[in-house]
């Protein structure tokens, strides 16, 4: 890593350490907590949507399969948390995977891409309320088994804000790892031109797939952490949730490490101040999403950048 | 000299249209061999089916005496086939140097280290001579260099045998000295066999060992470049009397 990289990290490691010191009502500790779930979200939806182009629109779905793998069963096989989130997170990952490798060696283009895993976060809702008996469908399941037992007595959201914090920056060193490695590369190219990227060697279908195994091992493990974090899952949490992550993913900026922090950290302040509004939210974002892919679709980090660049440049040619 | 690159009856139909027609041909190693033929005459499908693109209808494709037929591309560069295109496609977002970089670290004797990958591709990028515009981007640079761009991308995997479509098409003479230049060290320096198709004739027949005619989806002629050039077949076909453009 390099100096500036380390230094940059740094910043942002204390910036979230010290944000419970000045939003410290539970209130806002809940809300920081939402934030790190959706600047989790939206990271790993930016390994898959944002360095190999893959279009997720069942990320709902995966996030859902490990809550709900998360919330049954330890209670039903009598086993520690601890143990069944990795079993979420993995099975997740198996089906993000499968769906990954089903469309890239079919060669799905982007648009049936996305037919394809919108009927699959169909099935899997369907799903949810057909196996009413383990799921409790619509009502949803109340989740006893919490991972931080031991620790009750102690500020539970603050308690979370820092276990999700850690998760986040083990996340972050990875992704970092992974994009200035060889895989790193491997995404590049195939973003810019798949089949040349195949000819100088680049196995397309397995650098997919590894990006689909990586961002639904992290929605499944999320999902689980959400799980056990909330106490309570339903259906409809897991209903809509791509509309807010791709907000957040492209407007921060696809491909960057910093857009889908700052994008997660807008969107949720503005997601909490639309709440009033119900579901109307979710068609405001979705036309916001609209609006980015037509528009806006190099995101924030890259404008931001740009237009720094620029003063920089005007500054040398004026002295 | 031992068979590289060899092609038995090769035939490949897209619905009713037949591309290609039982077309053999045979490289050996550290040779260069043309590939002439007026448009349409299959070249670049016969290209496509070497690389892996897609799969010849029949006919078997050996390199280095193994049956690669149906390979996936990825799998035939990492045996020790390169390609470049007939219309460049370098990683236009990329910079000259990761554009490079890329190939030393997924072809042929892939360099997993990213230290030894950027040396291997600086002296490639230093034997084509893009050494000034190593930090540019692809898309910043002229047609040109951006085939040079892509055919050191496609060095830069290592490869035993290259297959360079149209490299000379709409450059300016001198730029095509340079490059036949270039094409007889990548040769005669890195021992690199060539498979080229070209259309500027001149620099074939100078060039060229020997030289493969297709037209209609079938091989018309093979042999030297006077050979060729002195075939009633070829002339009434491809050259229509004159021989040089």
């Amino acid at each position: 890593m390099k100096k500036a990289s380390i230094v940059q990290k740094v910043i942002i490691l204390a910036v979230y350490a010290l944000l419970p010191i000045i939003f410290s009502h539970s209130y806002q500790l809940r809300l920081l907590n939402l934030l790190i779930f959706f600047t989790m979200f939206t990271l790993s939806s930016n390994i898959i949507f944002g360095h190999t182009r893959q279009l997720f629109l069942c990320q709902g779905a995966l996030v859902g399969i490990g809550s709900y793998i998360s919330a049954i069963l330890p209670e039903r096989l009598g086993v520690a948390p601890w143990i069944i989130l990795p079993v979420g997170a993995l099975t997740s990952a198996g089906i993000g995977s499968l769906i990954s490798a089903v469309s890239s060696i079919r060669r799905l283009s982007i648009i049936f891409m996305a037919v394809l895993t919108s009927s699959f976060q169909v099935i899997f809702g369907e799903l949810i309320l057909g196996l009413r008996h383990i799921t409790g469908a619509d009502e949803g399941i109340v989740i006893r088994s919490d991972i931080l037992r031991g620790l009750i007595g102690a500020n539970r959201e603050l308690v979370y804000y820092y276990l999700l914090i850690a998760t986040l920056f083990a996340t972050v060193i990875i992704y970092d790892k992974i994009v200035n490695s060889r895989v790193g590369v491997a995404f590049r190219c195939i973003v810019e031109d798949e089949i040349a990227a195949s000819f100088i060697g680049i196995n397309v279908v397995k650098y997919k797939v590894l990006s689909a195994f990586i961002s639904s091992f992290l929605f499944g493990f999320m999902g689980g952490l959400y799980a056990y974090y909330n106490l309570y899952i339903c259906p409809s949490m897991f209903q809509n949730i791509d509309v807010h992550i791709l907000v957040m993913l492209v407007f921060g900026g696809m491909g960057t490490l910093t857009g889908p922090l700052l994008g997660a950290g807008a969107f949720t302040l503005i997601s909490e101040l639309l709440r009033p509004l119900g579901p109307i939210t979710t068609l405001i974002f979705g036309i916001l999403l609209i609006i980015l892919f037509l528009f806006f679709r190099e995101g924030l980090v890259v404008h931001l950048k740009r237009i720094t660049g620029q003063f920089f440049k005007k500054h040398k040619l004026c002295f | 000299m031992e068979t590289i690159l060899r092609g038995e009856s090769i035939t490949k139909k897209f619905g009713g249209f037949t591309a290609l027609k039982n077309v053999e041909f045979n490289i050996k190693r550290g040779e260069i061999l043309g590939l002439i033929g007026p448009n349409g005459a299959g070249k670049t499908t016969l290209f496509n089916i070497i690389s892996g693109a897609f799969p010849p209808t029949a006919g078997r494709i050996f390199f280095e005496g193994r049956d690669v037929t149906g390979l996936k591309p990825h799998q035939i560069c990492k045996l020790g086939i390169a390609r470049t295109f007939q219309i460049v496609r370098p990683f236009n977002n990329m910079s000259t140097l990761d554009n490079v970089l890329s190939g030393a670290l997924f072809g042929k004797d892939a360099v997993s280290d990213l230290k030894d990958a950027y040396e291997r591709s600086l002296s490639i990028i230093n034997f084509v001579g893009l050494e000034k515009k190593k930090n540019k981007l692809a898309k910043e640079l002229t047609l040109h260099e951006r085939k040079m761009l892509e055919l050191a991308r496609a060095l830069a995997t290592n490869p035993k045998i290259l297959l360079i479509d149209e490299l000379i098409a709409g450059l300016t003479p001198l730029e095509v000295q340079e490059t036949m230049r270039l094409i007889g060290k990548i040769r005669d320096e890195l021992g690199v066999t060539i498979f080229w198709i070209e259309h500027v004739m001149r620099a074939v027949m100078g060039l060229a060992d020997r030289i493969i005619v297709l037209a209609y989806g079938e091989k018309i002629a093979e042999g030297k470049p006077f050979e060729i050039a002195n075939d009633k077949r070829v002339i009434d076909v491809y050259l229509g009397g004159g021989l040089i453009e």
